[in-house]
């Protein structure tokens, strides 16, 4: 009788303790259309109207279109890559996709991927690079997802998980793993083009690129790292934050703004690897800030948007989000097509636009297309 | 208030415990749940031989219950004299389901640890930064290694273990000594002998392997405990703990006539006596000086 009253209790507690994948992707701003996580595992596409609000695109994947219908993507972590007339990404059911811009239509999509798909996809050229926490990087043809000449079907097997998105730039490919590494691979053959990979003692979460020659290398240690992308070395010793560091950063004019999970918000130059300011907002930083003009707009995890002087980091404003069903902000905020505003999207599929001018921040109304 | 006890008091505790216990075994997450089940279960080592001798206590007692039920119509006044028996014997009818109880929140806030340091989403491991300490030890360890043997640890429903679950749980059951008052009662442990290592197994599926990893070493440690308390006859093994067995029901008898009749213990329970006498506490002494 014990054992089947401790067997019950074991099932209940398994009911209750799944943390299931819910997504959390950030918006990709495109001229005057936009294209976000709706729901964790939909897309959408939205236009903004010059009243402020938007008009509702398509819907991907959508039920009534026999191609896609039966697609299951379980989430998508990654932010949409747009080229040219296609949106690109990748889903955590191991699946990447092409689809067409204007209409929804899929174009093409892979699912043998091996494993998930957290870390958003990157472009260049032809090509679309994708890594997978089961540790497979790919380079695959823009034009119908097959491998790139010199790559692998399968891919390239890293020693650990992709969590960050990997970034091409030139004919190089950086990629990020969980296990504190950053490579720098040559994309004709993914071979090595740095001499040894950049090495961090805590896993790498996130990657960015701050300009032509440096990366930003955040990581759960509570190191950042400035890496110059010719040969992998650190611009300057790491710097120590107060707690993990799992997000992309702003950068504006040598300066780099990124969040803690301690809540601490830092500006830093990357010239000299110093602190420029620090502010702390209490609660854990997720998602990357937005620099609009002169001001960071960030959020916290108790879904507080604050608006920081970007010189000072002085609070000019704290506004918690108008639904209070919301969600939270996991994504990255964006930035307005004109500038003008930032753009914050929640786990719930709700849009914001906080306009630092006024310190405001407003629900953007997504109407249906006449 | 609950579940913030629950978390600081028990959970985070073991959570990080499980991750220190990863880093110093070479990075093994597998390891770390076969250490931690076995220390977990040497720590509540007390705890479960106090109820694996309430058990065998009152398997002891039960020939005595069941004459008694025989011979008493009355529920009163049977109960009454059943709960004189357990007074006498110094057997505490709860006290098979006490230690039990307080083992509970132990093996849910194990099954949570391992779920909860085996992340299987990106929310999860967010979720798992809030009960790390801040020590780099602990940091510089995450995200844990998920491949153990060549499988991984969050999967659900890894079938070679699910079928372990079920033949471990099975085997726990055949070691277990239980209290049988009458047929009907054993034909009713011969049934869940049986339905436990399904129903088991059947949990199983919806289970991270490496909670399954964990059922199993749990299985196998707690059927070590089952024969050194009770031995295994079948292969001549002796239990390593003697049992206390309760005491003599008869010697005490005297004021009740109608309990004077029943059956005393056999004759090789005399050697457990304390030196109280016939299994009574010092306590219980004291209680009938005058």
């Amino acid at each position: 009788m014990g054992l089947l009253l401790v067997g019950v209790a074991l099932l209940a507690a398994s009911c209750g303790g799944i943390v299931n994948p819910s997504g959390w992707a950030s918006p990709a701003v495109d001229g005057p259309n936009a294209y976000y996580l709706q729901s964790k595992d939909h897309l959408a596409a939205i236009t903004f109207a010059a009243s402020g609000d938007a008009t509702a695109g398509w819907t991907f994947p959508d039920k009534n279109k026999s191609d896609q219908k039966n697609l299951k993507l379980q989430a998508i972590y990654g932010t949409p890559a747009i080229d040219g007339d296609t949106v690109y990404d990748a889903s955590y059911s191991g699946a990447v996709f092409a689809i067409n811009k204007a209409d929804g239509t899929l174009r093409w999509i892979r699912t043998d991927l091996v494993g998930s798909v957290i870390a958003s996809p990157s472009l260049s050229g032809d090509y679309l690079a994708v890594g997978t926490v089961d540790k497979h990087l790919y380079l695959i043809k823009k034009s119908d997802g097959s491998a790139a000449p010199g790559w692998p079907k399968d891919g390239i097997t890293l020693k650990d998980g992709i969590w960050a998105q990997p970034i091409i730039k030139g004919d190089t490919l950086y990629v990020a793993t969980m296990g504190g590494d950053v490579q720098a691979l040559k994309l004709a053959d993914g071979s090595p083009a740095w001499n040894k990979p950049f090495h961090v003692s805590g896993a790498i979460a996130d990657l960015a690129t701050l300009d032509d020659s440096h990366l930003f290398v955040p990581s759960l240690n509570n190191q950042v790292y400035i890496v110059n992308t010719s040969d992998g070395t650190a611009s300057h010793a790491g710097f120590l934050a107060s707690d993990w560091v799992w997000t992309r950063p702003a950068f504006k004019d040598g300066i780099v703004y990124f969040g803690d999970f301690s809540g601490s918000v830092y500006a830093l130059d990357i010239t000299t690897g110093s602190q420029v300011w620090q502010y702390s907002t209490g609660t854990k930083v997720k998602s990357a800030p937005a620099v609009v003009q002169d001001t960071v707009v960030v959020a916290d995890e108790k879904t507080l948007v604050y608006f920081l002087d970007s010189h000072t980091g002085a609070l000019r404003n704290r506004l918690p989000l108008p639904d209070s069903n919301a969600g939270k902000v996991r994504a990255d905020i964006s930035v307005m097509p004109d500038g003008s505003a930032a753009l914050i999207a929640t786990t719930g599929g709700k849009l914001y636009t906080a306009d630092p001018k006024n310190t405001t921040l407003t629900a953007l109304t997504v109407g249906i297309a006449q | 208030m609950i579940g913030t006890l629950f978390t600081q008091v028990l959970l985070d505790p073991m959570i990080n415990f499980l991750v220190i216990l990863n880093n110093v075994l070479f990075g093994s997450f597998g390891l770390a749940i076969l250490a931690f089940t076995i220390i977990i279960r040497l720590v509540t080592f007390p705890l479960t031989l106090r109820q694996l001798h309430a058990t065998r206590s009152m398997q002891t007692i039960q020939p005595r219950i069941q004459e008694l039920n025989k011979k008493f119509s009355d529920p009163k006044r049977r109960q009454q004299e059943t709960m004189k028996v357990y007074r006498e014997a110094g057997v505490n009818p709860l006290g098979c389901i006490g230690p039990m109880i307080l083992q509970f929140p132990v093996l849910i806030a194990l099954y949570y640890a391992i779920r909860q340091t085996l992340p299987q989403s990106p929310e999860a491991l967010e979720n798992l930064h809030n009960h790390l300490y801040s020590w780099s030890f602990i940091q510089h360890a995450i995200p844990i290694q998920e491949h153990f043997l060549g499988m991984d640890l969050r999967t659900n429903g890894f079938l070679p273990l699910v079928v372990l679950v079920g033949l471990t749980t099975w085997a726990q059951q055949k070691t277990t000594v239980t209290v049988v008052t009458d047929d009907k009662a054993r034909s009713q442990q011969q049934m869940m002998a049986y339905m436990m290592p399904l129903m088991f197994a059947f949990f199983a599926l919806s289970f991270p392997a490496g909670v399954s990893l964990y059922w199993i070493i749990n299985s196998i440690v707690g059927i070590g405990f089952n024969i050194a308390t009770y031995g295994f006859p079948r292969l001549n093994i002796e239990p390593l703990f003697k049992p206390r067995v309760p005491g003599r029901v008869a010697d005490n008898a005297e004021s009740s006539s109608d309990a004077s009749s029943l059956p005393t213990r056999p004759e090789t329970v005399r050697e457990l006596r304390t030196a109280n006498g016939s299994g009574r506490s010092k306590r219980q002494n004291r209680r009938r000086r005058p």
